[in-house]
């Protein structure tokens, strides 16, 4: 295993919600516990419905939102509830973050120059001579040209767009970039371009991806390491190609047959999960899949859900049943 | 044997300013009976336009469409010219004998009804469909009928617990079950033809599988045609028999779903499965189509593709191709065979 990057360490994000005059409020857990391990250099990927919790544990990570348990580790930084904005702050300096929809995420009254160099701005550099050089530089990097620098972005297509989301990540030298679902925004043609820059990018810079998607396919293709997330908790993570090919929890192994192929090579069998995610609003601490799940026992309805597990080749689960069927062999 | 829906050389221009937008160019879809097509393309390729024009639902005031032929047969076998049907006409026929379901559900239901009302609405305003079937006249429902009709489209589109949900407002439900309950309505007078524009696009994988099942058990059951409008082939794959390509308004290949997706003719339906990798073999990079999609009004002379086309060459700048037939039941708007392109 290379050297991690990036680790969680139980991290919890709560949220409270005061909707009753008197009386205690409702906590709703969006991130339960989570441990993930990021290696330097490597693609991560993070998969699961909406509502699951991903875009939370990516805010928690950047310090957006304040983790309410646990702590985030990432280049020397130990991170926590606690720690003061100064630290958050420094340790950003080296994470970024490109968002879902670069029709919002990017301010429509700013020109292209000053969107990019904002980062180098806000840390001190005030020369608009050396911001628009380096605007430029990493513009030219992401496929945009030189007339583009004045330009605003209402004059860009989404996948344009998306480039200048990018360049931005990048200029202050960031080494860990959050992908929340770059491309899901985009015109299907458009969509392989972006992919395609992602990964030349990460390749000649060396950077760590934590990729957010709910595209498997995609998953597959581009991540080492990958975790599926249900409703705040991480249900199975590991090796990509170790999921993909034995997937333990029965939610891996729907989400996965979810997937519309075009040429299926054997027709495999559609799982078709009944109804849809419970709130998370006082959760339990049993496995929050359980009701859904169509092999659940007894167990999986009252015991609380034991801790990821390695069940071999780099593939851990926290899926009684896996659990369970590992023992007796 | 007369289509369900039969249109020939449907253009829609939209007025903007001074200048007309032209949306779509010229296209033939027919629906047969029980039969499920496909409408596929990219964002502004003019597949829900087509859709909305078929439902008459553009704004009067700057949509006009013209077309050769635009009929639909109803139930009774009577066929209806579309375009000169009148606004009353249309009421009387969408619900009952056309019906829609949209991409993001929670724009078309109303946010200040319940949803149990809303349902209602549609046996009270089209009583015709429900009262009629045992050859009897048809009379008016009362709420207490409308009501109990539909708790039990509530439960045929697989919604639990309809009780409570027939008193829940839209925002108290999830997509998913936003997105059955539209299904709900536009099924509930058994239309002919069901025109699905998007319906999975806003839901997630799993809620996609459940409303794609959902569509295609409610169509074997009743044997109503489908048009389904979607951007992503693994739908038209899961749903549909036949399909249709548009890019840029204008049909760029037509034929069946499996010929489609295993001999693509047209260079635009290659790329497009192309971009979307298998599952089995891991890959480095995808296949990219370079540009964009052009806006409307700054489509290219000549093939509209030609810009992004990997094989373009003089004639394709200079004059658009036919849609011609190489193979029986298959088009393509292509100047040259696939053969000619990518089979050397």
């Amino acid at each position: 295993m290379g050297e991690i990057i990036l680790s969680t360490n139980e991290l919890s994000v709560d949220f409270r919600i005061q909707n009753k005059v008197f009386g205690s409020p409702d906590i709703l857990s969006a991130v339960s516990k989570v441990n993930l391990q990021i290696e330097r250099g490597e693609i991560f990927g993070l998969v699961g419905e909406s509502g699951c919790g991903k875009t939370t544990l990516a805010n928690a990570i950047l310090g957006f939102v304040k983790p309410t348990a646990g702590s985030v580790s990432f280049m020397g930084h130990t991170l926590t509830r606690t720690t003061s904005p100064k630290v958050w702050r420094q340790a950003r300096r080296n994470m970024q973050m490109v968002f879902q929809d670069p029709y919002t995420s990017l301010d429509a009254r700013m020109p292209v120059w000053q969107l990019v160099s904002e980062p180098l701005y806000i840390n001190g550099e005030r020369n608009e001579h050396v911001l628009r050089e380096r605007a430029e530089e990493l513009l030219l990097r992401v496929g945009l040209g030189r007339d583009d620098l004045d330009r605003h972005v209402f004059e860009f297509s989404g996948g344009q767009r998306q480039r200048i989301a990018i360049a931005r990540a990048l200029i202050g030298g960031a080494k860990f970039i959050v992908c929340d679902e770059p491309v899901s925004a985009l015109d299907v043609s458009v969509h392989s371009q972006i992919c395609n820059l992602l990964l030349d990018l990460q390749q000649e810079m060396e950077l760590t991806y934590l990729f957010i998607s709910h595209n498997l396919s995609l998953i597959k293709h581009i991540t080492k390491h990958m975790a599926v997330m249900y409703l705040g908790t991480v249900l199975e993570c590991g090796s990509t190609e170790e999921i993909f090919r034995s997937p333990e929890c029965p939610y891996t192994q729907a989400l996965i047959s979810s997937i519309l192929q075009l040429h299926p090579t054997a027709d495999t069998q559609k799982i078709i999960l009944r109804g849809e995610a419970t709130s998370p609003v006082n959760a339990p601490l049993t496995c929050r899949f359980a009701s859904r799940c169509s092999a659940a026992c007894e167990k999986c309805r009252t015991a609380p859900l034991p801790p990821l597990t390695n069940i071999g080749n780099d593939h851990f689960t926290s899926c009684h049943l896996a659990l369970q069927e590992g023992s007796h062999e | 044997m007369q289509p369900v829906l039969d249109i020939h050389g449907l253009k829609v221009l939209f007025r903007v300013g001074n200048t007309y937008i032209r949306a779509v160019e010229g296209v033939d879809i027919t629906v047969g009976e029980g039969e499920s097509v496909a409408i596929v393309g990219e964002s502004g390729c003019g597949k829900s336009v087509t859709g909305l024009a078929c439902m008459k639902l553009l704004a009067q005031q700057n949509a006009v469409y013209t077309a050769k032929k635009m009929t639909l047969q109803t139930k009774d076998g009577h066929v209806h010219d579309l375009l000169s049907e009148s606004e009353n006409g249309m009421l009387a026929l969408r619900a009952e004998q056309i019906a829609m379901i949209f991409q993001d559900p929670s724009t078309f239901l109303n946010p200040v009804m319940t949803v149990g009302e809303q349902m209602d609405e549609v046996f009270l305003y089209h009583p015709g469909a429900v009262t009629q079937e045992d050859g009897k006249a048809a009379h008016k429902l009362s709420r207490d009928e409308a009501k109990r009709l539909s708790l039990e489209q509530f439960r045929r589109v697989g919604i639990p617990d309809p009780e409570m949900r027939y008193k829940q407002f839209p925002h108290e439900l999830s997509g998913g079950l936003k997105q059955r309950i539209l299904i709900a309505m536009a099924t509930a007078c058994k239309p002919r033809l069901l025109i699905a524009d998007e319906p999975t696009t806003a839901l997630d994988v799993t809620i996609q599988a459940q409303i794609l099942d959902l569509i295609t058990t409610l169509r074997r059951e009743s044997g109503m045609s489908l048009l389904m409008i979607t951007h992503d082939l693994g739908v038209v794959r899961a749903v549909a028999e036949r399909c249709y390509v548009m890019y840029c308004g204008k049909i760029v290949e037509h034929g069946y779903v499996r010929d489609i997706l295993e001999h693509p003719l047209h260079p635009y339906t290659k790329a497009l499965i192309d971009t979307v990798p298998g599952l089995d073999d891991r890959v480095e990079r995808f296949v990219q189509i370079p540009h964009n999609v052009p806006h409307p009004s700054q489509k290219p002379s000549g093939c509209f593709f030609s810009n992004r086309c990997a094989f373009c060459t003089g004639i394709c700048q200079s004059a658009m191709p036919p849609l011609r037939e190489p193979v029986p039941g298959r088009q393509t708007r292509c100047w040259f065979d696939k053969e000619e392109l990518w089979e050397k």
